[in-house]
């Protein structure tokens, strides 16, 4: 009895040691890209560094450096620079664990390759609402204090918040992950801040709301007092 | 290119005028109530004024709709009001055309002087269309100096309240001056003066397409004329009275084209006012007098109130244009108390440098760069109100001219602003959050 389980064991012993010497050659591949992989992703990023006075100019030219460098942490080139960094070791990851040629990680790379397109797409929708919802807030922001509106900041939030789900919501369909789900619930978010707004307006509030009108025809009141100041 | 610009049946009618001495053009867009009290004084001058040259007025209309283009060929001359002139007068054609291309002053502009160029016209003016004051004597000031004296361009000379025309005052002719090295007052006035040769210059330059044609033209044709190397001078023409503006007017929208318009005119002139140094006095024809202006009530508190609101919520803004040390000295000034609110011309010289640069480097977007620049101006207008409330115009002026000297003085600041590092000190230097300023108590 005792020699069956021993023969067992040392059966699966072999099996697996088999299977390790097998797989054995297919890992150091997987090392050798993962490590060649590095290397290059460096040797870009460093190349991408060394370019970044070029690029940095370019991106102050084009008036989108203030907002680049708000989310890189140390200007656009730097986030170029990281960016192609993690994409070029991605790849390396991925062409690593096919090299393992086993049947989940050749399913793994597979499912990645078709959704590649639709991450880059989400990723450029979440890079373009990031900005435009930045862009936006600010234009409200510097028209409400020169409205004087005196909630302004609050104002701006709103739109940048306003902006920012809609750019989740088109990420997530972009994304197919929980399209009905996440939709519904702006949807329902949508509505009820607008019934918020509403009741508070009609009952709650409706003294500030007063008092912010009396507020906004005093300051027009006044602007139109100093429209007899000629500026020009 | 003609045909573009005039219009088969404009065209038509100026190739049959063959030839004029001078043009005088009134733009104008829904201007019914005033054109013809201009059309009459311009028409009264060119005849009292200048009898024996041949003359045209050129109306060159937006696309009114309130009857403006009637009112121009309806606008007669009685003779009551010419027994000083002699009873066989010249006549004086006029032209109504609309124009062609981007709607704008700008545009309206360059329709007439095409038809100067076109009729071969030796001096020509304009006059805006909503001018109560306008006598036919500014008709003769602003030509003469073009056809007697050999001038190219002539100025307004406005007498004015002290407290009207703050943005000229404090950012357009001062910048004007320091940087292109020539003191026209007005340089945004309106009113002009060109001989036929820079009306076919201003033709020449690829503008018309940019926002010249919209706005901003007035202090685009001042710059090339004093860039171009033509003779300047400046006429003496009163009191400037408007008709009144819709109070609706966006204060923010007028001081984002001014500015915007000085702004680009400097990226484009960069050669021109980098090297120079100081200014100079240039002539001022006509006969100086004192005239009673109406008073203008400012409303300070308000003002105040929109430079602290600015400085609350816009320092994000701010950091990304100013440098570190103009954004601490503006948040000490926010928590100052409103009797004693003073903005030093200094500031107020270094925050517009500062603007100057950040829009040539683009730090933000121009739009909302120029914006935001508003609430200073407030405040910088607040501080000129208290300080010169009980000043008589002769001192608001030399106060003016002080905040010249200082511009000139500043400009190497300029300079290095313009040509240094994109990142403003204020975005690197982390230190410097700018603080809530708590309104203090009056």
């Amino acid at each position: 009895m005792l020699e069956l389980l021993a023969q067992i064991v040392r059966d699966s012993w072999l099996k697996l040691a088999v299977q390790i010497a097998r797989l054995l050659p297919n890992l150091l591949a997987m090392l050798l890209i993962l490590a060649a992989g590095g290397i290059v992703a460096g040797l870009v990023q460093w190349m991408l560094r060394r370019m970044s006075v070029r690029l940095d100019s370019w991106l102050h030219r084009w008036g989108v450096a203030t907002m680049v460098d708000r989310y890189s942490g140390g200007g656009g080139a730097q986030l170029v620079a990281r960016s192609a960094f993690w994409l070029i070791f991605g790849c390396a990851l991925l062409m690593g664990i096919n090299a393992l040629n086993t049947e989940i990680g050749t399913r793994l790379v597979t499912g990645a390759f078709l959704y590649f397109p639709r991450l880059v797409t989400t990723g450029v929708v979440m890079i373009v609402g990031l900005l435009l919802g930045r862009f936006l807030a600010r234009g409200t922001l510097i028209w409400a204090v020169n409205e004087g509106i005196g909630f302004a900041r609050t104002l701006a939030g709103g739109v940048r918040v306003g902006v920012g789900l809609l750019t989740v919501v088109a990420a997530a369909e972009q994304l197919e992950v929980a399209r009905t789900a996440i939709l519904a619930a702006f949807v329902i978010l949508l509505s009820g801040t607008v019934l918020a707004i509403a009741l508070a307006v009609g009952l709650g509030s409706r003294k500030r709301v007063e008092q912010w009108l009396d507020q906004r025809a005093a300051f027009l009141g006044g602007d139109r007092e100093l429209e007899r100041m000629e500026h020009l | 290119m003609l045909k573009e610009i005039l219009g088969p049946e404009t065209l038509t009618q100026v190739q049959d005028l063959k030839h004029a001495d001078i043009v005088v053009g009134v733009p104008s867009f829904n201007n019914a109530r005033t054109i013809r009290h201009v059309v009459q004084a311009v028409e009264i001058g060119l005849q009292k004024y200048f009898p024996s040259s041949r003359a045209v007025i050129v109306n060159s209309d937006g696309g009114s709709t309130d009857g403006t283009q009637d009112a121009v060929l309806r606008a007669r001359v009685e003779e009551g009001h010419l027994l000083m002139v002699s009873p066989e007068l010249p006549p004086v054609h006029r032209l109504v055309t609309p124009y062609h291309g981007i709607p704008g002053k700008g545009s309206a502009f360059r329709a007439i002087f095409r038809i100067a160029e076109v009729l071969e016209a030796k001096a020509c003016a304009v006059v805006d269309s909503d001018l109560r004051s306008i006598t036919p004597e500014w008709v003769e000031l602003l030509l003469r100096p073009l056809i007697y004296a050999g001038y190219d361009y002539v100025a307004p000379y406005y007498l004015r309240h002290k407290y009207d025309g703050t943005i000229t005052n404090s950012i357009v002719y001062p910048m004007t001056r320091a940087l292109y090295g020539q003191r026209v007052r007005q340089p945004i006035g309106g009113d002009f003066g060109f001989s036929g040769r820079l009306a076919s210059h201003y033709l020449a330059q690829d503008v018309w397409e940019t926002d010249v044609a919209r706005y901003g033209v007035d202090i685009w044709m001042t710059t090339t004329a004093l860039c171009g190397g033509f003779r300047v001078c400046q006429s003496f023409l009163g009191a400037k009275i408007h008709d009144a503006k819709d109070p609706g007017s966006d204060l923010s929208a007028m001081l984002t084209q001014v500015v915007g318009s000085v702004f680009g005119l400097m990226e484009t002139h960069t050669d021109v006012w980098i090297p120079l140094e100081g200014s100079r006095d240039i002539p001022v024809f006509g006969f100086r007098f004192d005239v009673g202006l109406e008073p203008v009530p400012v409303n300070l508190e308000r003002m105040i109130q929109h430079f602290r609101q600015g400085l609350q919520d816009l320092g994000e803004v701010w950091e990304q244009a100013l440098h570190a040390d103009t954004v601490r000295e503006l948040c000490r000034l926010g928590q100052a108390p409103s009797a004693e609110f003073h903005m030093p011309d200094e500031l107020w010289v270094r925050v517009v440098y500062d603007f100057a640069a950040a829009f040539h480097w683009r730090r933000i977007h121009h739009d909302h760069l120029l914006r935001s620049l508003t609430p200073i101006y407030m405040g910088r207008v607040a501080s000129f109100v208290a300080d010169t409330r009980e000043s008589l115009a002769g001192e608001v002026e030399a106060k003016i001219e002080e905040l010249c000297l200082l511009y000139e003085q500043s400009k190497p600041y300029l300079i290095e602003q313009w040509k240094g590092v994109a990142e403003t000190p204020a975005v690197q230097e982390a230190a410097v959050a700018v603080q809530v300023p708590r309104p203090s108590a009056a």
